[in-house]
């Protein structure tokens, strides 16, 4: 048993934002009550004698569950896995959603690490993006959580959000920073169609930032942070220090197995098999309650694939790939005239047989993924 | 009992029914079996069945015993219907003593109606107006009759009504083609003179050769001798088209058919050719034929240059079937190795340009077609020029001429404007209108050629709604401003969109190429300028902004798949680019410059 990252997907929230294109719904007891029991009954299902090394609540918003679900949900675990080999367990919150003494109970059931959904400090931002917290919420939520006793605190901002320019997004930055979080997400807004805010952009009535600016939004993260002291680890993400990095997400990026339960949750075994669940929140209850597999698809990875993986992720964080492990794994080796090119223009550095992005590089993770498979 | 003979063809503005009656026919004299019958018998390419376009001719025999008794043996020819085509038209319809001129009940008389019409006049047809669809509620068959006595000048009392679809009329259709079209005239007695109409190529028999026997008879066993090459075949087999080849002893004058003879390619025998035999020829050949020219030149590169061989392979099997495609090698410093080709114009390369990348699964690059010129040097010398890389240096060019044409368009006179418009815009000179009917015109110009060639007949149809009718033929050279243009990507010539063209066209040419390989090239990571240049003058700029960043912020909740799909697109994209210096084109920018609309 290869050891492996658990997420539980909860698609519950307040109230949708207008960007989001998640798995979640607006609040609803019924469907809650039904959700609850079936992801305990998927747990069972999927996970038995799992060697669990990371936990995660992600979602929607899991801190809508109280935290007495998450201690049934977190003993029932222990029942079917060793959970004293987890030494990462994260849940997602989101301010003005939890009373202080939700946030201790989350403390107190096991989670060590919190990941806050704060996305801006400015109100006109979070008004456009149909978050229902004010920027004081944000900051109050994240020292509540210290006070909570959590000492590997995350939060995620959001850029590139219609209204914003370099000087507000600069503001959110040095607002962040003092608040010394453990670990900052910074996610450039992707307008996904279908929702609100995609269509208020398209209709002119917002407008979003020109990619020009959003570039430099990026960078302008890498050097206020990386000033502050924070380690640029992956294009997204930033970490007060390696140990701060998230254990989890960097499951994903180097391809360590995990479980994914509730509905839309991935799973991957570490090997040739990714597989999904299905995505419509009743239908997951309802093939929970009789006993079957949420699994609605999965796919086997050919060597080809598997190539595309190890290069597109290893370019968009800070270990990079390996040349002669790509080699050993799939037999392949990359188009030298590209990565002469790649180096030439400063997007990755060599060390070893390693290809190491520069923050530059990280940006063009994608295309030069493309780029290097012969 | 003597067996009379009919030979006849189908001709319609596209969709009025042609095939469909065809297939009707087919079932009627029982020519095909229920248990063989499928739809659009005669349309066996795929291309032919999906384009709605007939290619090649097909001819079939079928048998029909008429009320009166008698036993008829009636020919089918089925013709193509593209101006490219219209040398083979003209050998099919030559060996037809009728036509059945479908017009569909619903829509009328339309453009096609009329130059199909006039086509089969030119070869003296006897015309048998066929009204079809007449099961449709929105038939008005009354109308249309109207439209065949005043448009067409046709006699209402020849009109059929059919339905090809319900197989209502067959019957007295049939009767009228066996009573209004008369039986082929030429003595068996006279010398053996047969006209070839087209040929096929079959993989285990080699070339068939579909003709007409005009005089004499023609017999398995004879040696034939084909007057405009002079060579001698002896041939194999001799018969009729049924659904399959049906082998005979012998055909004699006025009978359609077939023969095989060990020919190797159908380039050896052209459309049009007389066949006599070799012992005792006739003294002359028959009129009408031609050489086949190339009117269109286009050089055809393989994407991934690793299909050169299959590229290869692919034109010479489309040869076996096609006399008219002529290619030779070519390299290209920028696009590797590929082929000149050479073709009857537009279609004729877009049709093999298909079914190379369709049944040879390949993914090609074509350049900017071009007609050939003649450049005088100042030397004294004469160059041909068919490819702008070949062009001379202008310093060494005393003058240059393009070949022209003289256009005919028939057309209802409302479209004047727009047509005369199109005329002048491609360089007309000549102009002139004359009133054919009652609001009909006919316009005749002279145009160059290359202005033709390009996209002239598909901005006709537009301008017209599909009622203009386009002919043409050749009329010379002329004396041209001509230039060559040439397109840089990054400071690089891509000699593959090179172009010559007249002096005054020049320009937007240019600005145009520039545009469309603004919007298909793809961003990169450095800014890309794209030039169009004559010589060291540049004429038209853009520019391609750097590619800033290429990645997905979020790898959300571990869903690696739908990323890893995104980017398996961008890789087959990435096998249908060329690479021009340090610049990745795709395929779809190189067939955006040449098929611009402007
Ligand atoms: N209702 C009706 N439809 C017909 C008739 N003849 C042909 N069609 C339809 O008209 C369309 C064009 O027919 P087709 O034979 O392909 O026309 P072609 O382009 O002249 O060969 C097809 O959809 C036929 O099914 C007819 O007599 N009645
Ligand atoms: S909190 Fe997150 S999951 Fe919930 S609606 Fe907002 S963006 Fe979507
Ligand atoms: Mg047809």
């Amino acid at each position: 048993m290869k050891p492996a990252g658990l997420y539980v997907h909860v698609p519950f929230c307040l109230k949708k934002c207008s960007y989001c294109s998640f798995c979640s719904i607006e609040h609803d007891p019924g469907m809650e009550t039904g959700y609850r029991a079936a992801v305990l009954s998927e747990l069972k299902q999927k996970t038995r004698g799992a060697d669990l090394r990371t936990f995660y609540a992600g979602g929607g918003t899991p801190s809508l569950l109280p935290p007495e679900y998450w201690r049934t949900f977190l003993n029932e675990l222990g029942s079917i896995a060793d959970i004293n080999a987890i030494n990462e367990l994260t849940i997602e919150t989101n301010p003005g959603i939890v009373l202080p003494e939700g946030i201790q109970g989350l403390r107190q059931v096991g989670f060590n690490r919190l990941s806050i959904g704060i996305q801006s400090f400015s109100p006109e931002e979070l008004k456009v993006l149909g978050r229902i917290h004010s920027p004081d919420q944000a900051s109050e939520a994240l020292i509540e959580a210290r006070s909570a006793g959590f000492d590997n605190i995350g939060i995620d901002l959001i850029y590139g959000i219609p209204g914003q320019d370099l000087h507000r997004w600069e503001n959110n930055l040095k607002a962040a920073v003092q608040l010394m979080p453990e670990h900052i997400s910074c996610y450039e807004l992707s307008l996904e169609p279908g929702t609100p805010l995609h269509d208020a952009v398209a209709g002119g009535e917002v407008i979003k930032p020109k990619e020009e600016i959003c570039i430099e939004m990026y960078f302008l993260a890498h050097s206020i942070l990386t000033d502050a002291g924070y380690l640029h680890y992956e294009v997204s993400n930033y970490a007060l220090g390696t140990d701060f990095i998230s254990k989890h997400n960097t499951s994903y990026w180097d391809r360590t197995p995990y479980f994914g339960l509730g509905p839309s949750a991935h799973s991957f075994n570490g090997g040739f098999v990714r597989s999904w669940n299905t995505s419509d929140i009743s239908n997951y209850i309802t093939i929970l309650s009789l006993g079957n597999s949420p699994i609605v698809n999965s796919e086997s990875l050919s060597v080809d694939d598997m190539v595309m993986e190890m290069l597109m992720l290893g370019l968009r964080w800070q270990l990079g790939f390996d040349m002669e492990h790509l080699l050993e794994a799939t037999g392949h080796t990359v188009n030298a005239e590209h990565l002469d090119r790649m180096i030439a223009a400063g997007r990755v550095t060599l060390d070893g047989s390693s290809v190491i992005p520069t923050a530059l590089g990280m940006l063009y993770a994608d295309g030069d993924a493309v780029g290097l498979i012969n | 009992m003597s067996v009379q003979i009919r030979n006849f063809c189908i001709i319609a503005h596209i969709d009025h029914g042609k095939s469909t009656l065809a297939d009707r026919l087919l079932q009627a004299t029982e020519t095909v079996s229920k248990r063989e019958f499928h739809n659009l018998m005669l349309d066996t390419m795929d291309i032919e069945r999906e384009r709605g376009i007939t290619i090649k001719s097909t001819a079939v025999t079928m048998d029909y015993t008429s009320k009166d008794g008698k036993l008829n043996e009636l020919n089918l020819i089925d013709t193509p219907g593209h101006v490219d085509f219209s040398y083979e038209v003209s050998r099919a319809l030559a060996s037809c003593e009728g036509a059945l001129l479908v017009i569909d009940a619903a829509q009328g008389v339309e453009a096609q109606t009329l130059a199909n019409l006039y086509k089969a006049m030119e070869h003296e047809l006897v015309i048998i107006p066929v009204i079809n669809k007449i099961d449709l509620p929105s038939a008005s068959i009354l109308e249309v009759m109207g439209e065949i006595e005043d448009e067409l000048g046709l006699e209402v009392d020849d009109t059929v009504c059919v339905s090809a679809k319900t197989g209502e009329g067959i019957d007295e259709l049939l009767e009228a083609i066996v009573e209004k079209i008369p039986p082929p005239e030429g003595d068996p007695d006279q010398p053996l003179r047969a006209m070839v109409f087209d040929s096929i190529y079959d993989p285990y028999r080699g070339v068939v050769v579909y003709f007409r026997v005009e005089s004499g008879i023609l017999r398995k066993g004879d040696e034939v001798l084909l007057m405009s090459t002079g060579c001698r075949h002896t041939v194999e087999e001799v018969g009729r088209f049924r659904i399959s080849r049906e082998p005979c002893r012998s055909l004699r004058a006025g009978e359609v058919g077939y023969l095989i003879a060990g020919i190797k390619s159908v380039a050896d025998i052209r459309s049009g050719d007389t066949i006599t035999l070799a012992e005792t020829p006739a003294e002359s050949p028959l009129d009408g034929y031609e050489e086949a020219k190339s009117v269109v030149f286009s050089s055809i590169f393989p994407v991934s240059s690793e299909d050169y061989e299959d590229l290869s392979s692919g034109l010479e099997r489309l040869k076996l079937n096609d006399a008219s495609l002529k290619f030779e090698k070519v390299s290209s410093p920028g696009l590797g190795f590929g082929f000149r080709c050479g073709f009857l114009g537009l279609l004729h390369l877009e049709v093999v340009q298909e079914r190379l990348e369709r049944e040879f699964g390949l993914s090609l690059v074509l350049t900017a077609p071009t007609v050939l010129y003649h450049v005088a040097l100042s030397n004294g010398e004469t160059v041909n020029v068919d490819n702008p890389i070949l062009y001379p240096d202008p310093a060494s060019i005393d003058f240059a001429e393009e070949p022209f044409i003289h256009i005919s368009i028939i057309m209802p006179d409302k479209y004047i404007g727009p047509v005369t418009q199109l005329i002048l815009d491609r360089r007309g000179d000549n102009y002139s209108n004359t009133y054919v009917g009652r609001n009909r015109v006919e316009i005749k110009a002279d145009l160059p050629l290359g202005e033709v060639v390009y996209d002239f007949y598909d901005k006709l149809k537009s301008v017209t709604q599909g009622y203009g009718s386009f002919d043409y033929e050749p009329c010379g050279y002329r004396r041209s401003d001509l230039v060559k243009v040439d397109i840089l990507v990054n400071h690089e010539p891509v000699d593959a969109l090179s172009m010559l063209v007249h002096r005054d066209r020049a320009r937007p040419w240019a600005v145009g190429a520039c545009k469309s390989l603004r919007e298909e090239i793809p961003r990169q990571q450095f800014k890309i300028p794209i030039q169009g240049a004559i010589g060291g003058q540049i004429i038209a700029r853009e520019t391609i902004t750097a590619l800033r960043k290429d990645v997905t912020a979020k790898c959300y909740g571990g869903d690696i798949t739908r990323k890893r799909k995104l980017l398996d697109k961008q890789k087959e994209g990435k096998k249908r680019m060329k690479m021009v210096g340090q610049v990745a084109i795709p395929q779809k920018a190189f067939l955006a410059v040449l098929r611009r609309e402007d």
